[in-house]
């Protein structure tokens, strides 16, 4: 009989595939962690709505690159353009009304975005669910008996390329510049001649093309594409929290942590104790660390 | 200040315009019914008006229902005008890509109906109250439907969960549940629930006939379970453990999904340990199409493509092998009880057009829309046979759905006089060329699997 329902299985090959599959969810976790760093870290806004910005990524992949079947190139830069200009959109028509106002309120609006989203994909697109995307490579390899897929490695490499070009953004460019000047002070960015508004809406049309990438990426790895793929959103956030919300690196230390933890969760102990266990992690480093392992420490100056 | 908002409303349209753009894909979802004319919906409205299977019988009751004049019963729905019937699922949630179509199909059930004059001079109101699958939205929507609108009876109470919550209500209501689509043992309780689905316990009876016929006898199967990490999946896999060792085979346990997964990593590592060290050679599947979807996937990323599959219900919905990898959905089965429009039965024609007429052409491919469709027939039957009585209300109801019931050839003949139950059912798949689902095998076939043994006790 077998050992590993529910019970601790000393397979080492089983236990390589718990890592691997952790370290694939992990990679997605951050993509999705990634996108609310970059919002919070220059806007101070928790967006709720991530998930369904991520969502909504996945399903214009599928309108783009399946249905208009447009080129792979060509339908990913149209599918970027597009999440571009709605997150202007979310700005200019949403979010820049918002600035100053109380935190909670701001996270309600966040919440109302992602609760459109839903009814607008189903009002567009209907309830049925669709295959996963197979643009890139389905192959796989084998690894002391795990199974790797070569889409795992994709996404590796699409998370790496990004966490450096945000670095490089933000250290070598002047937009990055004014962002992280603005994320310190608003007042003194603006006394500087930095537009803020200028600032925060660019902030939001790269976090939306963030998840329009991570949708892309997403859409090729989970088991169908239907409107209950905007859990991610929740389930990627004690990444974020655990990397710290402020910090591009910690988001995706924080996203492979969880990711493997949960796989191990998941298959030593049984489903219901996957996202048990990845809260309870996040609530431990909050109680120790409340800014997450790698979040700047805000000052109070009296 | 107006520059900048018409900026935004022209951007939103545009956005509006893209997402309506991507929308229409290549199935039929939200489409626009099928033109009919005028011409072509006369004479079928007058051929193929709902009605009972044995003409003259249908006569009678039709010249009897001419004749029948029940008082009103506001307190049960029936107004000078109407008669209120309820439903309650999801249509905009997780599951609502399987329970929104047996809504429609009661819809459009309905539409032919009230075309056709209604029900005993009256129209039928159909009222859907969509609950997400939130057992706080059901209650609250039971509530509306039963104090508020004042039902005869609810046609389907979707959610293992949300029945599970309301069954003291239902009783205390005395409210008739036709065709609920989940038939877990705590619907047993009461004397409410008429099911025209097979019950849980039968259908993994049914799942047991047909792996012991894909594997040349049950005594050679060795077989897996994965179930969505909800009530109805534990209730389905004890039964199918219960159903396939009493029978002879081996059942090596239960790998339990969370509900809204979007990979089964660790299962499908239990799935493989199963094959590699004790022969796994089947797996019986339970889940929401999506839940399947994501199972199926998770088996072809773990190279797992030469086992196969045999799933509840919600496993037989066409996505599975519409949108499933191929060379899983290739062996697999969703079991269900009714057969859709392309089967060449008797209600092909009327639920096609009844499909079309309500909006939702392309629909009466689809199990579940026949569900509702043989629902909202049944439910139409039932209410003529308690205006005999001379009194319509929720007791009468429920005493008329005692008896028998024609299908149109949808599912068995109904019998409820005796159980509440109704053990028919087969193991399906989709057929290329009609895109339209299709049996393995005759209701007949599986007929003599069914042990009609209900209730058990799970540890």
């Amino acid at each position: 009989m077998l050992l590993a329902f529910g019970n601790f299985t000393a397979d080492p090959s089983v236990n390589l595939q718990f890592l691997i599959g952790g370290l694939a969810l992990g990679a997605i976790y951050a993509v999705v962690a990634l996108g609310f760093v970059l919002v919070y870290k220059s806007t101070d806004v928790l967006n709720l709505a991530h998930g369904e910005f991520l969502m909504l990524g996945a399903y214009f992949a599928l309108t783009f690159l399946v249905s208009e079947n447009l080129n792979f190139f060509l339908g990913v830069f149209v599918l970027l353009l597009v999440m571009l200009v709605f997150g202007l959109l979310v700005h200019y028509g949403i979010m820049r009304r918002m600035v100053g106002q109380g935190f909670f309120a701001i996270v309600l609006i966040t919440l109302g975005i992602a609760t459109i989203i839903r009814a607008l994909l189903l009002i567009f697109y209907g309830p049925t669910e669709r295959a996963r995307l197979d643009l890139l490579p389905q192959g796989s390899f084998e690894i002391g008996g795990a199974t790797v897929r070569h889409v795992d490695i994709i996404i590796f490499a699409v998370v790496a390329a990004c966490v450096l070009l945000f670095f490089a953004f933000f250290k070598y460019t002047r937009l990055g510049l004014h962002m992280r000047a603005v994320a310190d002070d608003i007042e003194a960015a603006a006394a500087m001649g930095i537009d803020p508004d200028k600032v925060y809406a660019m902030t939001w049309a790269a976090a939306m093309v963030m998840a329009g990438l991570g949708g892309l990426l997403f859409g090729h790895v989970t088991g169908a594409i239907d409107r209950s793929i905007e859990a991610i959103g929740l389930r990627a956030f004690p990444a974020a929290v655990v990397g710290g919300l402020t910090s591009l690196g910690g988001s995706i230390v924080g996203g492979l942590v969880v990711g493997i933890i949960e796989q191990f969760a998941n298959g030593h102990l049984g489903t219901k104790w996957r996202e048990p266990v990845a809260f309870s992690v996040m609530f431990i480093v909050l109680l120790v660390r409340p800014n997450g392992l790698w979040g700047r420490k805000d000052l109070e100056r009296v | 200040m107006t520059r900048r908002w018409l900026k935004i409303l022209a951007a939103l349209f545009a956005f509006a315009l893209i997402a309506a753009a991507c929308g229409n894909d290549d199935d039929d979802d939200g489409a626009a019914p099928a033109p009919v004319t005028a011409e072509e919906q006369a004479p079928a409205a007058e051929e193929e008006a709902p009605a009972p299977a044995e003409e003259e019988e249908s006569t009678e009751m039709e010249e009897g229902a001419m004749d029948m004049m029940v008082p009103d019963n506001p307190d049960n729905g029936v107004t000078s005008s109407a008669i209120k019937v309820g439903w309650m699922g999801d249509l905009t949630g997780p599951t609502a890509s399987s329970q929104s179509f047996n809504s429609h199909g009661i819809e459009a059930y309905f539409e032919c109906a009230n075309e056709s004059g209604g029900v005993l001079g009256r129209m039928i109101e159909y009222l859907p109250e969509d609950d997400q699958f939130s057992a706080e939205t059901a209650a609250i929507n039971f509530t509306k439907l039963t104090e508020d609108d004042k039902v005869i009876a609810l046609l389907g109470l979707g959610g293992s969960h949300i029945s599970t919550q309301l069954q003291p209500d239902v009783e205390a209501l005395n409210l008739p549940v036709i065709g609920p689509p989940q038939t877990i043992d705590v619907q047993l309780e009461g004397d409410q629930y008429f099911n025209n689905l097979a019950h849980y316990g039968d259908q993994a009876d049914l799942a047991t006939g047909q792996i012991a016929a894909d594997v040349g006898g049950i005594e050679n199967a060795v077989v897996m379970g994965i179930s969505l990490e909800v009530p109805s999946g534990t209730e389905f896999a004890a039964y199918v453990e219960q159903s396939v060792t009493r029978a002879g085979g081996t059942y090596l346990g239960t790998q339990y999904v969370a509900p809204g997964a979007t990979e089964v990593i660790a299962q499908m590592a239990a799935l493989q340990e199963g094959i590699d060290n004790d022969g796994a050679n089947y797996v019986t599947l339970h889940g929401s199409p999506a839940a399947g979807l994501v199972v199926m996937q998770g088996m072809a990323d773990a190279g797992i493509t030469d086992i196969p599959i045999i799933g509840i219900h919600g496993i037989a919905a066409n996505s599975i092998w519409t949108e499933g990898p191929e060379e899983i959905s290739d062996q697999t089965f969703g079991m269900h009880s009714f057969l859709t429009a392309n089967n060449s039965i008797e209600a092909s024609a009327e639920m096609e057009r009844c499909a079309s007429l309500a909006g939702y052409g392309g629909e009466h491919l689809n199990l579940n829309f026949a569900h509702g469709f043989l629902n909202g027939y049944v439910f139409h039957q039932a209410v003529e046979r308690a205006a005999e009585t001379g009194d319509l209300s929720r007791d009468s109801l429920t005493d008329a759905l005692r008896g028998t019931f024609d299908t149109m050839g949808i599912t068995c003949p109904i019998d409820w006089s005796a159980s509440q139950h109704s053990q028919c059912g087969a193991a399906f798949s989709l057929d290329p060329g009609t895109s339209g689902m299709v049996p393995a095998n005759p209701f007949s076939f599986y007929a003599d699997t069914f042990d009609g043994e209900y209730g058990l006790e799970i540890g």
